[in-house]
């Protein structure tokens, strides 16, 4: 692990003047700490953002403002989050263990890399190696993409927070060199067929200040499928929510995780199912066709009935809500 | 680097390297060895403490970022002489064998109570879940952790 | 029994600073038993009296969560009647003199029962003899309590601390009686575990937590490849790391010991020998098994169990020519992989070498064997090596290798400094002495009654006993290899069973309960489809056919022969505490499962259900025989600790070798049972046979498996016959 210089940062600017090419924030460090370990991230700079607070929830006339470097467990047990974004707080009480919500930050949560064992392994893999080629394509796919960023990765996006976030239509408030900028969670995310590396659109001195949820949206569920109980990454999970007048949908939230790089906001699905009488077949055939789109390598074929068996959980009117 | 932040209420010191973690500043620096070695990964919780109340994986955390903080040990959760409760329940319920992942669960302990999620066994169960416990003494530690909550 | 009625196996002097000294003689009351030859008549075990009335006793056995420290207090204390609050338990250095203090295979109470008891109830004699002269009254008109020796008459009492010094130039009687069980006032009820105050005060000091004057840090890069060697390496690197003082190249030393063969990296942190290890280049020759993985060993042991094994274990009556004419075979093959004993604490080891002797501070479960291989690999005597025992976070097995105090020890007489070996637990997962894997066939036809006639079994495993000795023991690799499975205690006419040797690199150790853990899974999943087959009931079946096993006794232990009575008692009794044929709720399955290990017997009954493909433990109950409970809070943990250690290895264990290395790393990958997924109900049950007590560290493990995959069968008519059980936790 090479000596980096360390830095705590005092405000948002100072953080923001201090990074360069070669240097990286710091939050909880749940995440940076084992990359520095490993060799994975070689900063020559680390900035700590914790000093800086920016861990407030806060409500506004527009919805909830929940600070950047808000620890998950403040967010999942914080009632206005409880009340409007249940999906939320579901999504992070299944996410890691109590220590490491504790810790961990939201933004972090965001950013964090890609779970994929061959990117933490020696075996080749274009994001931690650029060019050594993608170990997928030949080996264990269980937790690879249906839908891969491009060829040449097939990881999926780890975080569970994101998918609630993704269906909540949240948007992201990024303070930067060249001032600041909202993103939603989709743009979040480098777009389709992108080049590899980072999890990330941001560039360096990219800032994550806040994350705000809109009000009136759908406060939606949480479900998770995961091959132990407790403490894993998801197979697959959904978040979302409908809202049915006489049986009828007229209202319907659903985002997909653990099927793609980033959390999948499947605007197909719902432009299916707002307007017609609700029924477990008809999510099913929504999501079905949400995902007809991928090509999926011979072991993740699986992934598409257990996504069609976790949105029918989050879009089961009758579940508990 | 120099580091200077409080460990079990005392002011305390410290010339670290800043690539080391909050851990290795606790054991081989301050020779407090309560907080374990395990996984290094955030896997085991044979590490955890308290970071300004907050249960911590002392192995994933700089020890440069703990400046200015306040850290609880093992250590320094008895008041004297007299046991912390779960120090106590952890005695009386028998809640360890090898004992050494026990200053873990009991740390993780004490945040699961101030986090007021020790109501049922399940809640307990799935709080301590990032603690492993290879000696499997799961029972007991549900019970010590439930007793204490039911005498609050 | 008679052979501790001997009155040279206790030695009684004052104490330095007042008090009395005990020292109990534990190899001289051994030698009488039939066990074993002749040892040295050296001292073992101390018991101190101090004048403060507080009671000392070192323990010579390793203490790694099993709470030996407890019971051996216990039985002290009990015919002592001394105040268990008063009394201490404290851990021996390793010394030859103390005997065997390998600590393994459930013997902590077996061996001390008769001893520990006799040398308490030889000084509480003295102890009254002291005070009914001190008095002028007639000892049989004395009692003791509570550390205390009374004269109702007289209505006097004095206590065992004030006593101790004069008792002292007592003699020592002969023929002192022990009690009843009906009289024990400490043993039988629940303990809570001795000296435990400095584990949750984090200040108990483990192998991990030792530091010496002077103390450099050591991390050692092993060959990944299981026989590979160091052809070459570059330490500039390493060097530059600033902490680091030396690097060191570590042969690879035995066939027992295996010590990998690797590059140490000694520093003045743990931090900077890492980062140095990191650092460094080495060129490594990959040995004669880097082609070796899970799929050849499964391919070669598959194709070994379908024909005749190299080696006939043991065969009676003629079950291949029953087999060979009956209409109807039953078959089933079974597989096992590898397992790590993923102690919490890693291994790790520290070490002083100075003038020609060396010391240690060492975790480790069989500190004589540490200390002959240290001497051999240094070339020293034996009497300039001294082990001074630590705490352990866990052994299971793992620890009797001494794999990590010679490492340690190598490196401090090469670099001529103390220094502490700190294993990673990467380290620790892929250089453990592992579980073997294996492949069982089982081939059985019924008679017309629906019992079995014939009964084959094949087993084929790497062997443990390769890793450590080059000639096959008498009687061949075998018989060690198929404990629960040649000599399972089923009456079946014709029955054999044969072994066939698996070659690997991987070395191979004892785990927990060892070979019973896959034998036994196979034996008792198989008597459980041979009871669907006929239509039976599964408690009924096995009590039917349960015998004295007609093979061999287990050879060492004649004194504690295999009682079939026993066997049935335990099975019995966890059917009716589980309520074994009753009603259940819907969707709920029984299955059961018994065995005979390490000389105790369990029975174990799983209440589970399947929906949606995913399981759930409702209830587990356990009965289990090791003879009279001293501690029954502690049998309990160890027989709850042991169901949940099986169930972890039965549903999520399996250490996969690629390349000749093992493939996971760290807990991400060699998951274990966590707390969330434990079984919430464990229901414990005792038969106390009255015999001397056997252990019950280990019996609890191996009938888990079967168990469990026999509830699942139930459950769902899917037998699963492959280890980690192929079915997911709800
Ligand atoms: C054992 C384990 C299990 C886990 N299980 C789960 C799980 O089941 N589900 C799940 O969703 N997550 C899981 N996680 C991930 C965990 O939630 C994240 O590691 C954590 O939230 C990251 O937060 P942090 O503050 O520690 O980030 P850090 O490690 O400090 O930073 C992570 C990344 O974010 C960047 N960063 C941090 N803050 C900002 C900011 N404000 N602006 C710009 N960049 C920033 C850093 O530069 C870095 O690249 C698990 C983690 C571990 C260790
Ligand atoms: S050592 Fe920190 S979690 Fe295991
Ligand atoms: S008591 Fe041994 S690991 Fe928990």
């Amino acid at each position: 692990m090479k000596i980096f210089d360390y830095r705590a940062a005092n405000s948002v600017a100072e953080a923001i003047a201090a990074a360069g090419p070669g240097s990286a924030f710091l939050a909880a460090g749940t995440e940076v700490v084992p990359a520095l370990r490993d060799g994975l991230l070689h900063p020559d700079r680390l900035i700590d953002l914790l000093p800086l607070g920016l861990d407030g929830i806060e409500r506004r006339d527009d919805g909830l403002r929940l600070g950047g470097l808000a620890r998950l467990s403040d967010i999942a047990s914080h009632p206005e989050v409880l009340a409007s974004a249940p999906a939320l707080a579901s999504a992070i009480e299944q996410s890691g263990t109590a220590a490491i919500r504790s810790m961990g930050t939201l933004a972090g949560n965001l950013l964090q890399q890609v779970r994929c064992p061959y990117y933490r392994g020696a075996a080749p893999c274009n994001r931690r190696a650029p060019g050594s080629g993608c170990s997928v394509a030949r080996g264990d796919q269980r937790h690879a993409a249906l839908m891969p960023l491009s060829f040449h990765c097939a990881a999926v996006h780890p975080s569970d927070p994101a998918v609630a976030l993704a269906s909540l239509d949240a948007t992201i408030v990024v303070e930067g060199r060249a001032g600041r900028r909202t993103l939603s969670l989709d743009q979040l995310y480098p777009a389709a067929g992108a080049v590899l590396g980072v999890p990330s659109v941001l560039e360096s001195g990219d800032l994550i200040i806040a994350l705000d949820l809109p009000a009136g949206r759908l406060p939606g569920r949480y479900a998770k499928i995961r091959d132990r109980s407790s403490f894993d990454f998801a197979l697959v999970s959904a978040a979302g929510g409908l809202r049915l007048e006489g049986g009828v949908v007229v209202e319907a939230a659903l985002a997909l995780g653990g099927i793609a790089w980033k959390p999948w906001r499947c605007r197909r699905a719902e432009a299916m199912l707002v307007g017609r009488p609700w029924s477990a077949d008809l999510v099913r055939q929504a999501v079905a066709a949400e995902l007809s789109g991928a090509t999926p390598l011979e072991g993740t074929r699986f992934k598409v009935e257990l996504a069609i068996r976790a949105a029918a959980t989050v879009l089961d009117p009758g579940g508990p809500s | 680097m120099e580091v200077r932040l409080t460990v079990n209420g005392r002011e305390r010191g410290a010339e670290i390297d800043p690539r080391a973690a909050l851990l290795d500043l606790l054991r081989d620096q301050f020779g407090l060895t309560g907080a374990k070695r395990g996984c290094e990964r955030g896997e085991c919780g044979a590490c955890t403490v308290l970071v300004d109340g907050r249960p911590t994986l002392s192995c994933l955390m700089l020890a440069v970022a703990s400046g200015g903080r306040s850290v609880t040990t093992i250590e320094g959760l008895a008041e004297g002489d007299r046991l912390h409760p779960l120090q106590q329940a952890f005695i009386d319920h028998d809640a360890l064998q090898c004992g050494f992942c026990t200053p873990g669960q009991i740390l993780a302990a004490v945040a699961c109570l101030a986090a007021g999620r020790a109501n049922t066994d399940d809640e307990v169960r799935e709080w301590m879940s990032g603690n492993l416990c290879r000696c499997a003494a799961y029972p007991q530690i549900v019970a010590a952790v439930r007793a204490v909550a039911a005498a609050r | 029994m008679s052979a501790v009625n001997r009155r040279d196996f206790l030695k009684v002097t004052a104490a330095v600073g007042g008090g009395l000294l005990v020292t109990i003689n534990l190899a001289a009351c051994r030698d009488r038993g039939a066990a074993g030859g002749a040892k040295a008549a050296d001292p073992s075990v101390f018991v101190r009296i101090n004048p403060d009335n507080t009671i000392v006793v070192t323990i010579p056995k390793s203490e790694m969560g099993q709470g030996v420290r407890t019971s051996l207090a216990m039985l002290v204390a009990e015919e002592l009647d001394a105040d268990w609050n008063q009394v201490r338990a404290e851990l021996a250095y390793y010394d030859p003199k103390f005997g065997d203090m390998g600590t393994g295979g459930s013997s902590s109470v077996r061996q001390n029962w008769m001893p520990l008891r006799t040398a308490g109830a030889t000084l509480r004699a003295m102890l009254v003899a002291t005070a009914a002269r001190e008095w002028g009254v007639d000892p049989a008109e004395c009692t003791t309590d509570n550390s205390f020796v009374h004269h109702a008459k007289g209505d006097r009492k004095l206590h065992y601390g004030g006593l101790a010094a004069k008792a002292a130039s007592q003699p020592i009687p002969a023929g002192v009686k022990l009690k009843a069980k009906s009289e024990w006032k400490l043993m039988g009820k629940d303990r809570i575990g001795i000296d435990v105050g400095p584990i949750t005060h984090g200040t108990a000091q483990y192998g991990l937590d030792v530091k010496v004057p002077g103390m450099l840090y050591a991390s050692i890069e092993r060959t990944l490849v299981f026989g590979g060697t160091v052809t070459s390496f570059d330490k500039a690197a390493a060097l530059a790391v600033p902490g680091v003082k030396d690097v060191v190249e570590i042969k690879g030393v035995g066939i027992g010991v295996t010590v990998h063969p690797g590059v140490a990296v000694v520093a003045t942190n743990t931090w900077a020998a890492m980062q140095g290890r990191k650092a460094l280049t080495i060129q490594w020759d990959a040995g004669p098994h880097a082609a070796e993985s899970s799929e050849s060993y499964l391919a070669t042991m598959r194709a070994a169990v379908e024909k005749k094994g190299d080696e006939t274990v043991n065969t009676k009556g003629d079950p291949d020519g029953v087999l060979a004419k009956s209409a109807k075979v039953i078959s089933g093959v079974f597989e096992t992989p590898f397992l790590s004993h993923a102690t919490m604490e890693p291994m790790n080891c520290t070490a002083s070498f100075k003038d020609g002797q060396v010391e240690l501070w060492s975790p480790t479960q069989y500190p004589d064997m540490a200390t002959a291989e240290v001497a051999k690999a240094l070339g020293l005597k034996p009497e300039k090596v001294r082990v001074n025992l630590t705490m352990m976070g866990g052994g299971f097995g793992r620890r009797i290798n001494p794999d990590f105090s010679v490492e340690a020890a190598l490196v401090s007489k090469a670099i001529g400094q103390p220094v502490k070996v700190v294993w990673t637990r990467e380290d620790d997962l892929r250089h453990d002495f592992y579980r073997p894997c294996s492949v069982h066939r089982i081939d059985a036809s019924l008679g017309a009654d629906g019992m079995p006639e014939a009964w084959r079994h094949r087993v084929s495993t790497p062997s443990i006993d390769v890793s450590y000795q080059e000639k096959p023991p008498e009687g061949g690799w075998g018989p060690n290899e198929t404990d629960g499975s040649a000599n399972m205690s089923y009456r079946i006419p014709n029955r054999s069973c044969e072994y066939t040797l698996q070659a690997s690199g991987v070395p191979r150790g004892w785990w927990r309960a060892v070979s019973t853990t896959h034998g036994m899974f196979a034996v008792e999943s198989m008597i459980d489809d041979l009871a669907a087959a006929a239509g039976k009931d599964p408690v009924e079946y096995r009590l039917a056919m349960i015998d004295g096993v007609w093979w061999k006794q287990p050879p060492d232990f004649p004194e504690y022969p295999f009682r079939a009575d026993r066997l049935k008692g335990v099975l019995q009794l966890a059917a009716d505490k589980a309520g074994w044929g009753k009603p259940l709720p819907k969707g709920h399955a029984m299955g059961i499962s018994c065995g005979y290990d390490h000389l105790s017997y369990a029975a174990e009954v799983f209440e589970v259900s399947v929906v949606n493909d995913r399981l759930r433990i409702h209830r587990v109950v356990v009965a289990a025989d090791a003879g009279p409970v001293v501690n029954p809070n502690g049998a309990r943990a160890m027989l709850e600790g042991g169901i949940i250690m099986g169930l972890s290895a039965a549903l999520k264990e399996r250490v996969t070798i690629k390349g000749g290395g093992v493939a996971q790393k760290n807990f991400d990958s060699y998951s274990l049972l966590r707390i969330n997924a434990a079984p919430v109900v464990i229901e414990s049950h005792f038969v106390e046979t009255d015999t001397a007590p056997t252990g019950f560290g280990e019996p609890a493990v191996p009938p888990v498996a079967a168990g469990l995959a026999n509830a699942i069968f139930r459950a769902t008519g899917k037998r699963l016959r492959t280890l980690p059980l192929d079915i997911k936790l709800a």
